[in-house]
């Protein structure tokens, strides 16, 4: 634990003006401590849950975002500031992701990652019900096995989208893939999702 | 802002039918929720309520808190300031060859870097050098110099270093006022102050340790080097830890002592004139003279002789005085740690796993215990300890632990499920 004057320093956020992202970007470029920490600080969390999101477990996501963080300051000259922060932040996120989320896949059943994503009962808003808190969880539940089911990549598409909450021009900065393929991952993904929605709740009709 | 205009409703049939989309289409598709949820009813059965069951999954998990927080932020954080610092350090000595010096400040750790030497550090974790991966405690400062095949640590305050397998050539040496140690391959704790080496604790493989005042000592895997003993009983060398049969000097108080030293530890009443001379730790509420009153020094060394002589009640009253007294010293950190210990030792083996005393204190307790042949407070400890880390180190100790022979069943199974 660092000493509270040296954690006063480094860690103070008060005290710390937050610059424009263009001034972050080009002190990021340059290695400014200063500016890598605001980085650090405004998308860190970002991509902790992101990385969280996509399956990494959760004793792995402090080493996937700094592998992220050093990535990205080891080829920050080579960022050229068409996207936003974030997005180049969350792209290298995704790759380094995929490799840990393959090596693991390889290991270990898809069901067991997914299950490393699944939020705890406290994730749901306290404000509701027991029995709202129930149907939450069931319902994230339900999600999480038919997210299961998926395709890697429809996956990934459907969260960048839809949990993350990116724009099509976004996901496509980070996935690299064009709008149209994008949106045929998140279509499919979708039908995909109602048709498994479709089978446990008994009010579907037979598929053809 | 949902990107142009919305699709007309034979255009959304025919995609819906699986025609194909121009990316401008397919950007309004992913913003606009109404002409994509058309295209997904492609039989004409609108899912309004499954699609809303769906969304309220996904708002579900978009909410869900990982186990990213304030402690996460601080140690990436450090890690890649030290990261980047390595970096520019080496790009600098690339071009000057400079000296650069980096404080790894969540760790209370300096390194002072010299010559080729590349560390990795977050608070609390390994350090990789060149021939060794060296793990500081909090305070400890390092300076590496590397000279070719030869790498130097200069070494204040407390580490651990795992050295790898030299080859023929490379030397590593921990270098602490004067003192000296060399080792080929192994595993061991190093404490040094403002007088040189203070301890030695090998874990693995031999050590050489040249000592101004005590010469050429060599030690095996369990052997322990203590300089105030080795100053005491010159010749006696190695000092190994629960291998001496009769404590050294002060001889007359081991059997008494302990229980004054809980006495004064615990209890507001003045020790007894006897035990005042003959304890190592006179009462804080003694009357005697001033000039008769313990220093923080002394009962620093005091409190080490009786931890290696397993007085461990004793140990840890007269190492937390020293430390209150001087909670500055250099070797203030050390004594902390040692008391830690102490109290490990002294504990129920079922309460260890639980203490609230750091990891170093557990580590050195498990050594400890292992060499007394306590395997069950060792194991304890161990558990205790990886328990308290987390990330890399933790991940680490974890696997270690996982094929670790002196686990029980349930302790192996623990570091196995943790161990990715």
């Amino acid at each position: 634990m660092a000493p509270p004057k040296l954690r006063a320093v480094l860690f103070a956020r008060e005290s710390v003006a937050v610059p424009q992202e263009s001034d972050l970007v080009d002190g990021f470029i340059r290695g400014d401590r200063n500016a890598i920490s605001s980085v650090f600080r405004a998308h860190g969390s970002a991509v902790a849950g992101f990385v969280a999101r996509l399956g990494v477990h959760r004793d792995d996501i402090e080493d996937l975002v700094q592998s992220t963080f050093a990535e990205a300051i080891r080829v920050a000259p080579s960022f050229r500031a068409e996207s936003s922060l974030r997005t180049w932040l969350l792209s290298i996120a995704l790759n380094l992701s995929r490799a840990y989320i393959r090596g693991r896949i390889r290991a270990r059943k898809g069901s067991e990652l997914i299950e490393q994503t699944l939020p705890d009962i406290d994730v749901f808003d306290r404000s509701e019900s027991p029995e709202g808190e129930l149907a939450s969880a069931q319902r994230v539940d339900r999600l999480r096995r038919a997210l299961d089911e998926l395709p890697e990549l429809q996956r990934e598409a459907l969260l960048l989208c839809e949990i993350e909450d990116l724009s099509a021009k976004e996901v496509s900065e980070i996935t690299g893939a064009p709008p149209s393929t994008i949106w045929r991952r998140v279509h499919d993904a979708k039908v995909s999702l109602r048709k498994i929605f479709r089978v446990p709740s008994g009010t579907s009709r037979e598929q053809p | 802002m949902i990107s142009g205009p919305h699709l007309d409703p034979e255009r959304l049939r025919a995609i819906a039918a699986g025609a194909d989309v121009s990316d401008s289409e397919a950007e309004h598709l992913l913003d606009c929720d109404r002409c994509a949820s058309a295209t997904l009813d492609a039989d004409g059965e609108s899912c309004t309520a499954l699609d809303t069951e769906i969304r309220q999954g996904f708002d579900a998990i978009a909410k869900q808190p990982s186990s990213w927080n304030a402690a996460s932020e601080e140690r990436v954080l450090s890690a890649l300031l030290l990261t980047q610092a390595q970096q520019a350090r080496r790009r600098s000595a690339q071009r000057t060859g400079a000296v650069v010096a980096l404080l790894a400040a969540a760790a209370g750790v300096l390194l002072v870097l010299k010559g080729g030497t590349v560390p990795s550090v977050v608070p609390g974790a390994p350090i990789d050098l060149e021939h060794a991966t060296a793990y500081p405690e909090s305070g400890a400062s390092l300076t590496v110099e590397q000279h070719g095949a030869d790498e130097q640590i200069a070494l204040a305050g407390t580490a651990t270093f795992a050295v790898r397998k030299l080859s023929e050539g490379h030397r590593f040496r921990v270098l602490m006022q004067g003192d000296e140690i060399e080792v080929r391959g192994t595993k061991f704790t190093a404490v040094a102050d403002a007088h040189g080496v203070r301890s030695v604790n090998v874990e693995e493989g031999r050590v050489e340790v040249r000592t101004r005042c005590c010469g050429l000592h060599v030690l095996s895997a369990g052997d322990s080097f203590n300089a105030e003993i080795a100053r005491r009983t010159p010749g006696d060398s190695p000092t190994q830890l629960g291998s001496r049969t009769e404590p050294a000097a002060p001889s007359a108080v081991a059997k008494t002592s302990d229980s004054a030293g809980d006495a004064v530890a615990n209890t507001d009443e003045p020790a007894s004139s006897a035990s005042a001379q003959n304890d190592p730790l006179p009462s804080s509420t003694s009357t005697g003279a001033a000039t008769d009153a313990p220093t923080a020094r002394s009962l620093m060394t005091q409190g080490t002789q009786a931890f290696d002589e397993g007085r461990w009640s004793a140990a840890s009253s007269m190492l937390d005085r020293a430390v209150s007294l001087d909670p500055s010293a250099a070797w203030a950190k050390d004594a902390r740690v040692l008391a830690g210990a102490a109290r490990v030792m002294a504990a129920p083996v079922g309460a260890v796993a639980s203490m609230g005393v750091g990891v170093a204190s557990l580590d050195v307790a498990a050594q400890q215990a292992a060499r007394r042949g306590d395997s069950r407070r060792a194991a304890a400890a161990k558990l205790g300890a990886a328990r308290k880390l987390s990330g890399e180190a933790a991940k680490k100790r974890w696997c270690a632990l996982a094929n670790d022979g002196s686990l029980d069943s349930a302790g192996r199974s623990e570091a196995r499920s943790r161990c990715p």
